[in-house]
């Protein structure tokens, strides 16, 4: 894998194979491609068999276009041959393709648009509800177990949740807080455990006659019960089903640091040209200097002119 | 020029049988073919380098009707000239 090939092994697997001897198979594809190049450079088109073919272009960074054989490419393309090409529906956006290569980078940005190209919307949200985890279905229950507790007969909380879910249905909610509505309904055993603590609770307020109290007490409350009813489902469905998302989050966190690693600033070093301009100049006064020196030395006579008239 | 004009005139200039040069030539081609499948890189000196480039899976958008479309993954053998073999076209 990824290694490069040098014509010593390369001319070892055609001594192999071929039955003769290492020198000659290098000899053998040196001559080859000479006579390849030759051709070329003749502005011949040269093909071989099973390997493909050569072209000159004007191209002076690729003046050889080298062009695979089917066969060639078919076999270097043999272990993905499986696949083929998927069209994406127009319904998954990109945040969704983002969202499910983040949840399986190997895997889920093929297998998501397989699956909702294929199914419709509401078998897709059918799946999705079947394939949560158990753990989200009572948390979405627990807003619903508070409505009955305060209602008084069957009839009226069945009157009321269907208007609760009518009013869920009306309201434009995303696809999520549809499904925890369809969990309700569609997954009632795991219900159980709570509603039948609530229906001996509302039993035993029934039997000891706290029924008017309750209805007057509630009665104003049940019409905006059925508001904040919606409230409750959503909210904590949005938290839980985010949870997942916040690992992976934090997984996506940890490359942070090795990109700002990677990108260090460089610092420059400080120039020294002020330092060694100064030191050239002082330099050139002490040679000018010395320079003078030795011409007034050199004429005895000037200087002891000068010193005469000083004198 | 086909590989059955370099069958004929390498005979002559390697010294071999013409069905050693058939099989050499069938030899050299299926281990090419070979170590290219292995994602290797093959170097003929003064000719230029066999190369194999893996493209990952992508999403292509077709302009005109703005169908978008996943692709599969794929594995391109392409070949870089040497510098000898640039420098005799480019002159």
């Amino acid at each position: 894998m990824n290694r490069k090939i040098p014509l010593r092994l390369l001319a070892e697997e055609i001594s192999a194979q071929a039955g003769i001897t290492e020198e000659k198979a290098a000899e053998l594809v040196k001559a080859f491609f000479k006579l390849t190049t030759d051709a070329l450079s003749e502005g011949k088109t040269v093909e071989i068999d099973n390997l493909g073919s050569f072209t000159t272009t004007v191209n002076a960074e690729n003046p050889v276009l080298f062009m695979p054989s089917r066969q060639l490419a078919d076999r270097v393309n043999e272990q993905f041959s499986s696949f083929e090409e998927i069209v994406i529906s127009d319904d998954i956006t990109e945040a969704d393709l983002e969202k499910a290569a983040s949840e399986d980078p190997g895997l889920a940005v093929i297998e998501e648009p397989i699956e909702e190209v294929a199914v419709d919307e509401e078998t897709v949200v059918g799946q999705s509800v079947e394939e949560q985890p158990a753990a989200e279905e009572p948390a979405a229950e627990e807003p619903v177990a508070e409505e009955p507790a305060a209602e008084e007969s069957a009839a009226e909380e069945t009157a009321e949740e269907i208007v609760a879910e009518q009013n869920v249905e009306e309201l434009p909610l995303p696809v999520e807080e549809s499904q925890k509505s369809e969990t309700e309904s569609n997954v009632p055993t795991l219900e159980e455990e709570n509603t039948t603590e609530e229906i001996e609770v509302e039993s035993a307020d029934s039997e000891s006659g706290i029924e008017p109290a309750v209805e007057s007490a509630d009665e104003p409350a049940t019409e905006p019960a059925t508001e904040p009813s919606v409230e409750p489902v959503t909210e904590p469905s949005v938290e839980l089903t985010t949870e997942p998302e916040s690992v992976e989050v934090q997984t996506v966190k940890e490359y942070i640091p090795e990109e700002e690693e990677v990108l260090t600033e460089y610092k420059r070093p400080k120039s020294r040209f002020g330092i060694g301009f100064l030191l050239g100049f002082i330099t050139g006064l002490v040679i000018v200097a010395l320079a003078l020196a030795a011409y007034l030395l050199v004429f005895d006579g000037s200087i002891v002119s000068l010193v005469d008239l000083v004198k | 020029m086909t590989q059955e004009d370099l069958k004929v005139t390498l005979p002559s200039i390697t010294g071999l049988t013409a069905e050693q040069v058939e099989s050499g030539i069938n030899a050299m081609v299926s281990a090419i073919n070979r170590f290219c499948c292995d994602l290797d890189s093959v170097a003929i000196p003064g000719f230029g380098t066999f190369e194999t480039i893996k493209h990952d899976e992508m999403i292509v958008e077709d302009v005109p009707t703005g169908k978008r479309m996943l692709l599969p993954p794929k594995i391109e053998v392409v070949f870089k000239p040497s510098v000898v073999l640039r420098k005799k076209f480019i002159g």
